[in-house]
């Protein structure tokens, strides 16, 4: 890795109905071992994107992709109008470009262990768009209320339920006004009557029009709350289109497979 | 006779105590560039860190004293003004215990998940930003109550400047007890030891336990 990414350039004429996330044969390889090959997609404003598929399947790196938390090998992301090439070198400053566009939710939280609730949300505003601390913070305030967790703010993640400190990662991410939320299997960490709170929040953001890329094991949101459904296998994408549509009438042989086995356990 | 004993012996004390702090402080620095430097990308610099931390921690500290005080003499006379005990002792002792802490420092940061780094560059907080507001007080919380073990057994390895002729405890000491043929000089020594170790390690307890029901985790 590392070496292997090119200029970001701002689209300077950004047609109102481009996708917000593109990807153009994206590659992803380890020496011999292909982990993405060739992947292209795109999500439009305000669509949810979910990504299922067996475990391996690539589901993951493409997500952490999109916002060059893994360096793809080759191909092109164009996230809100600006865009990555693999090939050249990235600087800090595109990085940073394409990184403020996006939000990303992790499976395991990664909340900062030594700051509140409170602080979590507002050190990153107050570090990467420059906002005063009392503005950090009653955004952070607001954030905190709207996922329901308004008296937590004092409260460090340690003392805090896993579907608690879920919420308070997404509203982490929300602060910083990203374009384009990514949430990588959200509810894999939890319990699954936990997992609905943080399931919840998400069908919210969803519905006033967060533009959303998931990958998940939850079959329910995939099928109901999803606008376009990739399943993908080694690394590539076997079937994309209406989440009801591929649910009730499978295309591919292995998808068929992946479905029964993941929805006879439900 | 005793009384004396106690007064002599205890004019080593403040020496014992800076060879220690300066020696620590020395060290404590030192490991900042090496610990870097063994997670540089380039693999020669990484072989340059690794073999000083080998090299030091692998030959004793009273060698160290005996190399450093009398090595440079060897080849120029005039270089024993510049190493004198003093220096050459604070030189071998913060020399090792950079070893020591570059050791510390890694492990430290060993112990903090990836994805806190991870989460620091989605969120696009810069990498310093990231090491100094995410990476570094999580280092801290491991990183304190481990040096302070460290700098605890520095002040006793310490003692062992007395054979380059440092003035600290135990060269008070032992000279007390060539004149006198006894050995209470070296009780006394002892207890100013403990008087010395005691209220540190009650401090460093003190001080883990109040950083880890700060972070629990």
């Amino acid at each position: 890795m590392g070496h292997g990414i090119s200029e970001a350039i701002v689209d300077p004429i950004q047609r109102p109905d481009s996708p917000a996330i593109r990807l153009h044969n994206v590659d992803k390889r380890f020496g011999e071992h292909t982990v993405l090959d060739q992947v292209s997609l795109s999500v439009d404003p305000g669509q949810v994107l979910a990504l299922i598929g067996p475990s391996g399947a690539g589901k993951s790196t493409l997500l952490r992709c999109i916002n060059l938390l893994e360096r793809p090998t080759g191909g092109t992301i164009t996230v809100d109008g600006v865009t990555i090439e693999a090939g050249h070198t990235v600087s800090a400053n595109e990085l940073a470009k394409l990184r403020s566009r996006v939000g990303m939710v992790f499976q395991s939280f990664n909340l900062f262990p030594h700051m509140t609730a409170l602080k979590n949300i507002a050190l990153p505003q107050q570090r990467v768009l420059g906002r005063s601390k009392k503005e950090a913070e009653d955004r952070a305030h607001a954030l905190l209320k709207r996922v329901g967790l308004a008296d937590k703010a004092q409260q460090y993640p340690t003392r805090c339920s896993g579907g608690q400190q879920q919420r308070i990662a997404i509203a982490r991410a929300l602060a910083l006004d990203p374009k384009v939320m990514l949430f990588d299997e959200p509810t894999s960490a939890l319990d699954p009557e936990v997992g609905l709170e943080v399931l919840r929040v998400m069908r919210e953001l969803a519905d006033e029009g967060m533009t959303m890329a998931v990958v998940t094991h939850e079959m329910q949101f995939a099928r109901n709350v999803s606008d376009h459904l990739v399943v993908m296998s080694q690394g590539r994408i076997l079937e994309e289109g209406d989440p009801r549509q591929i649910f009730a009438n499978p295309q591919q042989q292995r998808t068929r497979e992946f479905l029964r086995a993941v929805l006879e356990r439900e | 006779m005793t009384e004396n004993v106690w007064t002599f012996v205890a004019q080593g004390i403040s020496n014992t105590i800076g060879l220690t702090v300066l020696g620590f402080s020395l060290g404590a620095l030192l490991g900042i560039p090496l610990v870097a430097m063994r997670f540089a990308p380039l693999a020669p610099v990484r072989w340059i860190s690794g073999t000083y931390i080998q090299i030091t921690r692998g030959v004793p500290l009273v060698v160290w004293l005996f190399l450093i005080y009398n090595g440079p003499t060897q080849f120029d006379p005039s270089l024993g003004s510049v190493f004198t005990s003093w220096l050459s002792a604070l030189l071998a002792i913060g020399l090792v215990s950079g070893a020591h802490m570059a050791e510390i420092y890694r492990g430290s940061l060993r112990a903090v998940p990836l994805g806190q780094r991870e989460a620091g560059g989605a969120l696009g907080m810069t990498q310093v930003d990231t090491a100094a507001r995410i990476i570094a007080p999580q280092m801290l919380r491991t990183a304190i109550p481990a040096s302070a073990t460290y700098a605890i057994g520095l002040l006793k390895d310490s003692s062992l400047a007395s054979t380059i002729g440092v003035f600290e405890v135990t060269f008070y000491a032992n000279t007390a007890a060539g004149t006198s043929s006894s050995a209470v000089p070296f009780l006394v020594a002892g207890v100013y030891y403990l008087a010395l170790t005691i209220p540190s390690a009650w401090g460093a307890r003190h001080l883990e336990t109040r950083l880890s029901r700060k972070v629990l985790r």
